[in-house]
C-alpha cells in the first residue's frame, strides 16, 4: 500500500507524466513511458516486478466518478 | 434483533476517494505485475483496462465469452470476458475479468460482484476510509 499512499499524495505533482503510464516502487518512480507494456518490460529488466504501474490521466481532475 | 459478528483477518485503510487495492496479475509465463484496482461493490462483474491485454498473453480479446457492459453513463458497449489469476491483499484469486476494446486505455480497473466479492466477505467503513477482509 506504500506505493498507493505516495500516489494520493502526489497525484497533482505529476503532470509532468499526464498520459504517461508509470512505476512506482516505494516512494520512487523506476519507469515511465507511452505504453503498459513498455513500461512492465523496463521494470522487469530491473528486476523491479513489485513496481505498481498505473497511467496519468490527462485529465489531472483525478476524483472523477466511474459509477 | 439478532446481533451477527464477524472475524476479519486483515483491515486496510485507503488514501484515496474510493476504495482501491494493489493486485497482482500472475500470467501464464513471467513475472507478475501490479497494478490499482477499486473495489467497486456496485459493479456486476470486473471490468479491467484492456492495455494490459498483451502483457498476460491475450492477443486477441474478441476470444473469451462475450458480454455486455453498462457503464455508469448508461452507454452500453461489448465486452469479452476473460479467466484471470490474481493476487488479492496476499489470497490468490481466479476470477473473471471482462476487457472492453471501446473503453479507453488507462481506464480504473474495478473488481466487481461477480466472481470477486462472491469469494469473500468483507466490509466497509467508508467514514474511516478503512475495509475489513
Amino acid at each position: 500500500m506504500q506505493e498507493l499512499d505516495w500516489l494520493s499524495k502526489n497525484r497533482h505533482s505529476l503532470q509532468g507524466f499526464a498520459g504517461l503510464w508509470i512505476g512506482i516502487l516505494g516512494s520512487r518512480i523506476e519507469a515511465s513511458g507511452q505504453s503498459f507494456e513498455e513500461v512492465e518490460r523496463d521494470l522487469g529488466a530491473m528486476r523491479l516486478s513489485d513496481a505498481l504501474i498505473v497511467r496519468i490521466p490527462e485529465d489531472t481532475r483525478w476524483d472523477y466518478l466511474i459509477a | 434483533m439478532m446481533a451477527i459478528t464477524r472475524i476479519f483477518s486483515q483491515s486496510h485503510t485507503y488514501p484515496g476517494g474510493r476504495p482501491e487495492v494493489p493486485i497482482r496479475i500472475h500470467r501464464q509465463s513471467g513475472r507478475p505485475f501490479t497494478v490499482i484496482a477499486a473495489l467497486d461493490t456496485g459493479a456486476y462483474m470486473s471490468v479491467f483496462d484492456h492495455a494490459i491485454l498483451p502483457t498476460i498473453g491475450i492477443n486477441n480479446v474478441t476470444t473469451g465469452k462475450r458480454v455486455w457492459l453498462t457503464a455508469a453513463n448508461g452507454q452500453q458497449d461489448q465486452g469479452y470476458e476473460h479467466s484471470l489469476k490474481i493476487e488479492f491483499l496476499g489470497r490468490p484469486m481466479t476470477i473473471p475479468v471482462a476487457f472492453c476494446p471501446a473503453w479507453p486505455r488507462g481506464m480504473p480497473n474495478l473488481l466487481g460482484n461477480a466472481g470477486f466479492f462472491g469469494q469473500l466477505i468483507i466490509a466497509f467503513e467508508h467514514g474511516f476510509k478503512r475495509f475489513s477482509v
